[in-house]
């Protein structure tokens, strides 16, 4: 009580027995007060915070975008939004998105539509004057005038001065490459949707995600690709053409093209045109004589023959309505690789029945040539099958026709022939998970008939018909096709399709090249022949050529040529084309 | 007899809430402030990623390998594309590079590596002009040497 208080000379005393009311009451009042003071003080504090600091930040520059988000979330759905990079295996761009400018119209804020609408039409000269006319008139508060304009359009668009047109920021679709992967990336529409090849297939995942998608293309070999199998349509005047490059050990696509093709960047054309269409995935062709690869493979595998055994290749094949002749006849009976290496469609049907119609088709289904492969892009063609299947469809089958499928599952086909026997399963997209087995464990032939079929593939390139496809030093095999194209069931004579499957190195396998020419002409160069071993085979030369020294292969001289030891089954040949 | 005062306590304690109220002010002013800036900064990364976005694509874009060939072939015409046979086995293969006399008895490399066009020309139309396989960067500095005399003769002459 003695102690002095700093209030206690304010403090009034009032004495008698009401004093404690008074002082209870009193220091209710002194909470009070404080409490509002406190209040007060908050609410200042407060208004100096909105009134001075905020509107002092409000007022500094700031950085692009960060006054103008979500002013107009209404709209968000049909802004493109950011969609995922595509690059190729070495991290390539195939398809990017930027962000661009687009010009909107708020037509409730235009001042003079009839003037702006002038303006637009000389900034953007493919905008019609009445339609943006009418748009800035339409009383929208939302509408699109222009989607993705360049930095010097939207300077342009900012001159006119008219506060009704406003920008909004979106995502454009970009294609660097152009032409050059145009039918495996696919393309996409203005809101950022797929609408073909990986862009389609992998839409949802490219909306999603950030991480670029990594696909197994090598544009450097993709460009070499379609260097050449362009080169071979201009040099034969054909109509189109198309061309796989495949990793025949883990099944990768290194290179895909068809031609002609199209630029994503501005894609005009309907998606029925012909530049459209994926000659590779989409497009099933009757192989030809590129199916003798499997009916060899099939009879070495499962009758086991030497290779002297011989076949009757003098007298055509009647078979009901149908004749089995050779096109450049030897008349006389052939062995295995002399079969082979001429390509003899009597033989080669004759080496069909002693298959047998069954264990053909099981093995055939078994390469995976029966039925629509999985690829990761949907544009894929489900082959040909002739149904009924009986004995006479084996026979054409055999030497491939009556039955067509895409050139993926050919070069597939054929990369599991060669591989080892170890079905090839093609694939677009890189797997990085570090547990991915990239090679295949599903056995179809064995390893001693890849072997060979290697040889006897060397033995088409080093003796054959395929002789303008070698390059010294790479061991290269394959094998030639020409096919007759087949017009509502009935063949043209003169209208083929030139196909040339080329592996190397023929010594352990590394790449498959498949090059279509599709109704290739003759010319000077080709003394009047347009065949598979004149049109197809030297593009493949030209290409394994060009990216042996790319994938650093370096060639072998001087090293075994793996068809020598079938020179013995050899006779004297006189088949030259 | 009560009277009225403040506890020592009471008055502690209203002096640490407004103290703890205008620290508490003061540290959300600071983390707007900073909530700012960190907004500037990430919008300045955006807007540097998406201009980095833009010269990658643009960079991609002009190394289109038609485009690098189409140049190659314009530019470097004593380079040519890389054959198999032109693969070795390891460095000690490669060939030493010949050493040939110009006719200004200066030794010059023969190579081919970055000429600007105009010196190409200029080497086309004087035939005794020693091939220059400097860089671009190199042209006004050799304004001082010998060669000048060779450059002003290729240009002089077709003035």
């Amino acid at each position: 009580m003695s102690r002095k208080s700093p209030f206690s000379r304010l403090s009034l005393r009032i004495m008698g027995e009401q004093s404690d009311h008074l002082n209870l009451a009193r220091g209710r009042l002194v909470l009070i007060t404080v409490f509002f003071m406190l209040c007060y003080l908050v609410v200042g504090a407060r208004l100096i915070d909105v009134t001075i600091i905020q509107g002092y930040l409000s007022q500094q520059p700031d950085a692009i975008g960060a006054n103008e988000e979500k002013k107009h979330s209404a709209n968000i759905e049909q802004k493109s939004k950011f969609r995922a990079d595509i690059v190729d295996r070495n991290g390539v761009l195939l398809a990017t998105s930027l962000k661009t400018a687009s010009l909107y119209a708020d037509s409730k804020k235009v001042l003079d539509p009839v003037e702006s609408a002038k303006g637009l039409v000389k900034v953007f000269p493919e905008l019609s004057y009445g339609e943006t006319l009418k748009k800035l008139q339409s009383g929208k508060r939302f509408i699109w005038i222009k989607r993705n304009m360049t930095p010097t359009e939207q300077a342009a668009v900012l001159n006119l001065g008219e506060p009704g047109l406003v920008f909004d920021y979106d995502f454009h679709r970009l294609y660097p490459q152009g032409n050059l992967v145009s039918h495996m990336v696919g393309y996409s529409d203005v809101d950022g949707n797929g609408l073909a090849g990986i862009e389609r297939s992998f839409n949802t995942l490219l909306n999603d995600t950030k991480d670029p998608l990594q696909l197994s293309i090598d544009v450097r070999l993709q460009h070499i690709l379609r260097r050449e199998v362009k080169r071979a349509i201009t040099d034969f005047t054909a109509i189109a053409g198309a061309g796989v490059i495949l990793d025949v050990n883990s099944g990768e696509i290194l290179a895909a093209t068809s031609l002609p093709d199209f630029d994503p960047n501005r894609v005009t054309a309907n998606p029925t045109a012909p530049e459209m269409f994926n000659r590779v995935t989409l497009g099933v062709y009757e192989p030809g004589s590129v199916f003798k690869i499997f009916t060899t493979a099939i009879l070495l595998d499962l009758k086991r023959p030497s290779f002297s055994k011989q076949y009757d290749a003098v007298n055509p094949i009647r078979e009901g309505r149908f004749t089995i002749k050779d096109f450049h006849p030897e008349k006389r009976p052939l062995t295995i690789p002399e079969i082979f290496m001429v390509s003899s469609n009597i033989g080669t049907a004759h080496m069909a029945q002693d298959i047998g119609t069954a264990d053909f088709k099981k093995s055939l289904s078994d390469l995976g040539l029966m039925t629509k492969p999985a690829f990761e892009i949907e544009e894929i063609g489900a082959p040909l099958i002739p149904k009924p299947w009986g004995s006479i469809n084996t026979l054409t089958a055999s030497y491939g026709h009556g039955i067509a499928v895409t050139p993926l599952q050919l070069v597939s086909a054929v990369g599991t022939i060669v591989n080892g026997g170890m079905k090839v399963q093609p694939s677009l997209v890189m797997n990085e998970k570090e547990d991915y087995k990239k090679t295949s464990d599903i056995r179809v032939i064995s390893k001693e008939t890849s072997l060979k079929m290697r040889q006897l593939m060397r033995l088409v390139v080093s003796n054959g018909t395929a002789k303008k496809a070698d390059v010294a030093g790479y061991n290269i095999g394959g094998k030639t096709g020409t096919a007759q194209k087949n017009f509502h069931g009935r063949y043209v004579a003169d209208k083929r399709m030139a196909l040339f499957v080329g592996v190397f190195p023929m010594n352990n396998p590394k790449y498959a090249v498949l090059v279509l020419v599709d109704e290739p002409n003759p010319n000077k160069s080709s003394y009047g022949y347009a065949t598979a071993g004149w049109v197809a085979a030297p593009a493949v030369g030209r290409i394994i050529s060009d990216m042996g020294s790319i994938m650093g292969m370096r060639p072998h001289y001087g090293e075994a040529d793996i068809s020598e030891p079938l020179k013995q089954f050899i006779n004297d040949v006189k088949g030259e084309h | 007899m009560k009277r009225f005062k403040v506890k020592i306590s009471t008055l502690l304690t209203f002096s640490l809430a407004i103290i703890l109220g205008a620290a508490l002010f003061w540290v959300s002013q600071q983390v707007q402030m900073l909530e700012r800036e960190q907004r500037i900064l990430k919008d300045k990364i955006t807007s540097e990623q998406e201009g980095m976005r833009v010269l990658y694509a643009e960079w991609d874009y002009l190394n289109r390998p038609d485009r690098i060939e189409s140049l190659a072939a314009k530019y470097l015409d004593k380079m040519q594309p890389v054959l198999p046979d032109n693969l070795l086995a390891n460095a000690s293969a490669v060939p030493e590079p010949q050493i040939l006399q110009a006719e200004d008895e200066t030794p010059v490399l023969v190579s081919a590596g970055d000429k600007p066009e105009e010196n190409i020309n200029k080497n086309k139309k004087s035939v005794s002009a020693a091939p220059d396989a400097r860089p671009i960067k190199d042209k006004e500095e050799s304004k001082s040497t010998d060669f000048n005399d060779v450059l002003q003769k290729a240009t002089g002459g077709d003035e």
